[in-house]
């Protein structure tokens, strides 16, 4: 920011020509009957280059609609993917319960356990399983708190394969395809009800 | 049920219908107030409801920033980051106006957080 570069204002220039052309996009909730939170969370591995962090995403969804996500670097370097993998889902172990909260102050009603995909399973495997593991010792306790957050049923990881992996479009660069695929299934989608009145 | 978002002096109402009716009577009553009927345009977001679904939008913000850097007319892409894009790459080479740059970033900063 101090000292921007050519090819940054480039890249910036680039989200303008994305942006042009999606303008009209938004989020669309449409009436369904079976309406539930879930979510999903994802971390790339070492994704910055210059400091070796990683980055986390998530994105829950209600029904079939995104209602919050976010996309933010880790605090720390990590060893493995499964590490990376696990203090991206304690980010969202932390959103859960406050999404969780809105929803009983709402609807006054008992959740099931929130449902979070994870495409990694050794991730999966550690926060179920409250055992210590031996490279994990050094994981601090902060991350930990997934495994309180399972054992008291606010949530659980669920298995899903990368490519059904909603959460990656929040960890890295995607191509075309993928990025369209993705960024349907979030509910993101050009404004239907301009459409219809144009044609 | 009645739900009320307050933000500053703008209220939204959502609910049932008959104490929505009775809550904006009981309001009126008591406050100077403008009802502008159903939700369409709140905060920078545009609101469509219809029967079946509920499609929200920045679409007249965005659109904003592209008159602002005059780019209403440029050439489109499918993704938001160029492929293979690499950041150490750009921290060397020609600057730019950086006053420009911190207004284009900070704009779409506003659009994401929003």
């Amino acid at each position: 920011m101090v000292k921007p570069t050519k090819l940054f204002w480039k890249a910036g220039k680039h989200v303008l020509r994305y942006l042009r052309g999606t303008s009209r996009y938004g989020l669309w909730y449409r009436q369904e009957d079976d309406v539930k939170l879930c979510g999903f969370t994802d971390a790339d591995w070492v994704g910055s280059p210059t400091d070796r962090k990683s980055t986390s995403g998530g994105v829950f969804s209600i029904g079939s609609t995104a209602v919050s996500w976010y996309s933010r670097k880790q605090r720390s370097v990590v060893f493995s993917s499964a590490e990376a993998e696990y203090m991206a889902a304690s980010l969202v172990a932390c959103e859960v319960i406050w999404m969780r909260k809105i929803l009983v102050g709402l609807f006054g009603s008992h959740l099931d356990p929130t449902v979070i995909y994870c495409d990694n399973q050794s991730c999966i495997k550690l926060s179920a399983n409250p055992v210590f593991h031996d490279r994990f010792k050094h994981i601090d306790i902060r991350y930990h708190h997934i495994r309180d957050c399972v054992q008291r049923r606010i949530m659980l990881l669920s298995y899903i394969p990368t490519e059904d992996q909603d959460a990656n479009i929040l960890t890295k660069a995607l191509t075309r395809s993928k990025f369209e695929y993705h960024r349907g299934r979030i509910g993101v989608a050009d404004n239907p009800y301009l459409v219809k009145r144009e044609c | 049920m009645l739900i009320i978002v307050l933000y500053v002096d703008d209220l939204i109402l959502t609910g049932d219908e008959l104490l929505i009716l009775s809550c904006k009577k009981n309001l009126a009553t008591e406050f100077e107030m403008k009802d502008l009927g159903l939700l369409h345009y709140f905060l920078g977001l545009e609101i469509w409801q219809r029967s079946g679904g509920l499609f929200v939008s920045q679409g007249k913000y965005a659109r904003e920033i592209l008159e602002n850097f005059n780019m209403h007319g440029c050439k489109l892409v499918d993704t938001p980051l160029p492929g293979g894009w690499r950041k150490e790459d750009a921290t060397s080479g020609e600057e730019v106006d950086a006053t420009i740059y911190r207004q284009l970033v900070g704009s779409l900063m506003y659009l994401v957080n929003t």
